[in-house]
């Protein structure tokens, strides 16, 4: 089974350290940034399926990470992470398409139970895909043996 | 704030100075009619006595007694000097009188004997002065609209005196003075009157005006806190997000689960706090509907657990007006007090939650036999952060009062120390808000 690229941005070092240690023990890839910045640069080119990033940065914050996301990667979900008291930055994140948003501090298996969606939701995409593909090439062999 | 408090002190100093000026003005008025009656007075009562002294100088008072034939012509010449005296207008009587007061002279042809006149009558005390050789006149008086003067003067004969000299004036002048000061009257009444009125509703306006300002300024440093508070949670909430990050770290990688539990715990308390401290500081975002306040009550009532020993009366009047309210909000105030009043509650007790309805309001009064207020706290309890509970920061009574402020309506509590607490809520009906 191939690994699962999440990519965290926070400004706060410390917290990109624990969410990494905590994510790769659970068996997911983890890329870290403290720079909103750089980790645009990364988005370009790189697809990450799950984004988890902070909301209020300096420079870039969470929104302008997500619009940029969803911009470049739509297929990629974005997790809001909001240490601020107003939750209505983290709602109309939402309505402008980010999966879902969690208040610091936070369970980490609030996180996980979050991330674990995502990835169910992926892999059924994936595997419903595959079944319609296998399908789609079974009918068509069928069709070729009838002709 | 310094120029509201400039713009106050203004206000004041106009206020003063035309009260002040309204005084000044009264008082010179009255001052200019007593003055002018004053001076008309005495310059009526002069001309009269100048008069008098004239009219002496022909009066030989021995004409009385003596009955010859040259006495009743200078009786005669007197009468017509007294007849020509009253033809010049100066005076409208003059005659003289005995020590009876009885009339023994005056202009007309016949002898009038024996009658006394009667404004003599009324002057009598100060005619006392008379006798003993003065010369008075008397204060200005009204008979039938019209105004008199007397004066009276002794007629002196070798040291004593048998008879006076009187005589009686028009002060129809005075008049003019008088309607002066129907007409002052009038206007210092309608002054004070409006001056009254004026002070009062400039009094209210500068009481409204403190009262906008200290709201102002609560409501200001509302929102500061709330700022503030807003930016130290996202200061406190990220430390704490990465100290439980850590601690679940910790907890796998030690199997301290205790410790890591003391900390998750803390970590929340400290969450906690900052929660409440953002709902007392954040604006009071109302949600409305129509609100029946009964069904409401009802509803909050039967969510809480029964306990044997404290019972909850609710006494629900009928056809209480819908409201437009938050009833979320309401609920969390309802509730509040509600569960301040149990917990007030030592052992046995009972909670009674009345609703009615007046012309303006509806009222919902919460009341308790729990332990009550001590006096000095009374005035403090809607105050954010007091508290006189071991658990909790003191914000649900200031949260409680400022959503009942959000709705318009107001909350007063009253108590007795060891007796019991009444919370009085009142919420207008009727009116959109």
């Amino acid at each position: 089974m191939t690994e699962i690229n999440i990519m965290i941005i926070d400004d706060e070092e410390k917290m990109v350290k624990i969410l990494s240690m905590i994510l790769q023990e659970e068996g997911f890839k983890i890329t870290g940034y403290i720079d909103p910045k750089a980790a645009l640069a990364v988005l370009k080119d790189k697809f990450y399926p799950i984004i988890i990033t902070d909301l209020k940065m300096p420079g870039i914050d969470g929104i302008q990470v997500l619009d940029f996301v969803k911009k470049v990667s739509p297929k990629s979900e974005v997790i809001i992470m909001t240490a601020h008291a107003d939750t209505m930055a983290a709602v109309s994140a939402m309505k402008k398409g980010a999966y879902d948003y969690i208040i610091k501090p936070f369970e980490m298996d609030e996180l996980k139970i979050m991330i674990g969606r995502i990835t169910e939701r992926n892999r059924l995409q994936e595997e419903n895909l595959s079944f319609r593909e296998r399908f789609e090439t079974r009918v068509m062999i069928g069709t070729s043996f009838i002709m | 704030m310094s120029k509201d408090k400039k713009k106050k002190k203004r206000l004041k100093i106009v206020i003063v100075s035309i009260l002040l000026g309204l005084v000044i003005f009264n008082f010179s008025t009255w001052a200019i009619y007593f003055y002018m009656r004053k001076t008309l007075d005495n310059e009526i009562g002069n001309r009269l006595l100048n008069i008098g002294k004239v009219a002496l100088l022909k009066i030989d008072s021995k004409i009385f007694t003596d009955k010859k034939e040259e006495t009743n012509i200078e009786i005669k010449l007197i009468k017509n000097y007294f007849k020509k005296i009253i033809a010049t207008g100066n005076i409208e009587d003059i005659y003289i009188v005995d020590k009876n007061y009885n009339v023994v002279l005056e202009p007309k042809d016949e002898w009038i004997k024996n009658i006394s006149h009667s404004y003599i009558e009324k002057d009598k005390n100060i005619l006392k002065n008379v006798w003993i050789g003065k010369e008075i006149f008397t204060e200005i008086y009204e008979i039938k609209g019209s105004y008199f003067k007397n004066a009276y003067l002794p007629i002196i004969d070798n040291n004593t005196i048998s008879y006076l000299l009187c005589l009686e004036a028009s002060a129809e002048t005075l008049k003019i003075v008088e309607n002066l000061k129907l007409v002052l009257f009038s206007t210092s009444f309608i002054s004070i009157f409006f001056a009254g009125i004026f002070a009062f509703y400039l009094g209210k306006t500068l009481q409204d005006f403190a009262k906008m300002e200290e709201e102002l300024r609560i409501r200001e440093k509302f929102a500061l806190m709330g700022q503030v508070s807003a930016n130290v949670a996202h200061e406190i909430r990220n430390p704490l997000g990465i100290i439980k990050g850590a601690g679940e770290i910790l907890k796998k990688r030690y199997k301290e689960e205790d410790l890591v539990q003391y900390v998750n715990e803390e970590i929340e308390r400290i969450n906690h706090l900052i929660n409440e401290f953002l709902t007392l500081s954040k604006d009071i975002v109302l949600n409305k509907q129509n609100v029946d306040i009964n069904s409401l009550i009802t509803s909050i009532i039967n969510h809480i657990p029964v306990n044997e020993k404290i019972k909850i009366i609710p006494q629900l009047k009928e056809n209480i007006p819908e409201i437009e309210a938050d009833s979320e909000k309401l609920r969390q105030v309802f509730l509040n007090i509600i569960i301040n009043a149990i917990e007030s509650i030592k052992d046995k007790g009972e909670v009674i939650i009345t609703s009615c309805v007046d012309k303006k309001n509806v009222i919902v009064i919460i009341s308790d036999t729990g332990a009550g207020i001590e006096k000095d706290n009374i005035k403090k309890i809607f105050l954010p952060f007091f508290t006189t509970k071991q658990s909790g920061i003191g914000v649900g009574l200031s949260t409680a009062q400022a959503i009942i402020q959000a709705h318009g309506g107001d909350m007063e509590v009253e108590s007795k120390f060891m007796e019991g607490s009444r919370f009085i809520i009142k919420l207008p009906w009727g009116e959109k808000l």
